[in-house]
């Protein structure tokens, strides 16, 4: 086998290893992260604490700004998004749910509008 | 074949795979940049102690929140406990004195303080109350006259060998009937009365302290209680259970000298009005500000 080939052959086993190494064995560590990074289980316990402090603090204000912590997506998207996801009980959903529906009758409606 | 496998080992043989050594090292160091670099692993996948510092304090608070809206302890514990502080009641309790000195809203504050109060009582224990404390407490400094914000100053309260407040001796106390008390502003009920209100003369206190207990009938301590006090035109609110190693139902409140404050608690209580540092002399005869110690109770 000509020589080339060889290294060829050896600088992909080396990609391979360093790629196994990097990802699974010592991934990046990240540190100060926001809470749209968080991994769906947890973004749906925000979404459920959001809900229930929004019972106790029924400042449209306050919610709209934590639901914004949880990505660029409308409102209403990411409630629905974690209602989807989520491991809820029936009485959590029927508060996302009512939520949801709040949500949905403040946010102005683009359907029909036109550039 | 055996021939061929010595010769690997040979110095010819070894030079004779060097090519495949570089390579290999080559390809770990493009994977490594690979897969920290370029295509680092996604960070959709992060926990709640990830979390920048300012996201996990509003977190902390919405916790408080929910847990004011629901009452559920051990799912606020749990929710806590996924942001890996290495104690909870303190981590609440910072941030609710910080929180106190930043002027978050008073339904943040509130939640915090009865979340801090209600950690610290399931986490605290007879031999921890017992013993004696050294701490620093943050004490939100009164407006002075010409307008300035109140700023939260660290104040020493006791040395390695004094003992808790609630049992300070021997402090000169002088009590007084309170006589300047007059009733708030008309509500539906005054849960609260001030029983008693006394002048507290320690060299112990370095700071002129307002000191406000307030307990329920059964003489249990009150946290996350309103007190709003007043004086010259400004007033400011704060809340009991923010110091619990004070005791849940403390709140106390730093005074200028030779200002007059009137102090009441936002659900309705008897009001305590011409309330001032007391001046007081030590055995040398040096004078200083003395303290003001209020407690309300419900009859």
């Amino acid at each position: 086998m000509p020589r080339w080939i060889q290294t060829l052959f050896a600088i992909l086993l080396g990609i391979m290893i360093g790629l196994l190494y990097g990802w699974k064995i010592a991934p990046v560590e990240y540190v100060d992260l926001a809470p749209n990074a968080l991994r769906t289980d947890y973004r749906a316990e925000y979404m459920l604490v959001v809900a229930e402090a929004y019972q106790h603090n029924p400042d449209p204000d306050f919610l709209l700004r934590q639901l914004a912590l949880l990505g660029n997506a409308p409102p209403a998207q990411i409630i629905q998004e974690n209602l989807d996801n989520g491991e809820y009980t029936p009485e959590e959903i029927e508060m996302l749910e009512e939520l949801l529906r709040k949500i949905e009758r403040w946010e102005p409606t683009l359907a029909g509008s036109s550039p | 074949m055996g021939a061929n496998f010595s010769g690997v080992f040979t110095m010819k043989g070894i030079r004779g795979y060097w090519h495949l050594l570089v390579g290999v090292l080559l390809g770990i160091g493009l994977g490594l940049v690979i897969s920290w670099g370029f295509l680092p692993q996604s960070i959709t996948e992060a926990t709640p102690s990830m979390l920048q510092d300012d996201f996990k304090d509003n977190y902390r608070s919405l916790i408080a929140l929910a847990y004011a809206s629901t009452g559920d302890l051990p799912r606020a514990e749990d929710r806590l406990f996924s942001l890996e502080d290495a104690n909870m009641a303190q981590a609440i309790e910072s941030q609710a004195q910080r929180s106190l000195a930043g002027g978050d809203s008073p339904e943040s504050l509130e939640a915090l303080a009865v979340l801090a109060a209600e950690l610290s009582q399931v986490t605290s224990t007879p031999e921890i109350i017992a013993t004696s404390t050294h701490f620093s407490t943050e004490t939100p400094k009164a407006f002075t006259p010409t307008g300035e914000q109140p700023i939260a100053t660290a104040t020493k309260v006791f040395e390695d060998d004094d003992e808790p407040l609630a049992t300070i001796t021997p402090i000169p106390v002088y009590t007084r009937t309170p006589a300047s008390i007059t009733e708030a502003s008309p509500t539906a009920r005054a849960p609260y009365i001030l029983k008693t209100q006394d002048e507290i003369c320690s060299i112990n206190l370095s700071e002129a302290l307002l000191m406000v207990f307030v307990s329920d009938a059964s003489q249990r301590a009150m946290s996350g209680v309103e007190i709003i006090i007043a004086w010259d035109g400004y007033e400011e609110h704060f809340f009991t259970g923010l110091k619990p190693e004070l005791g849940s139902g403390y709140a106390d409140f730093l005074m200028e000298p030779n200002e007059e404050y009137s102090l009441r608690l936002a659900e309705g209580s008897t009001a305590a009005s011409n309330l001032s540092a007391p001046a007081c002399e030590d055995d040398e005869g040096n004078r200083y500000w003395g303290s003001l110690r209020l407690k309300f109770e419900q009859p």
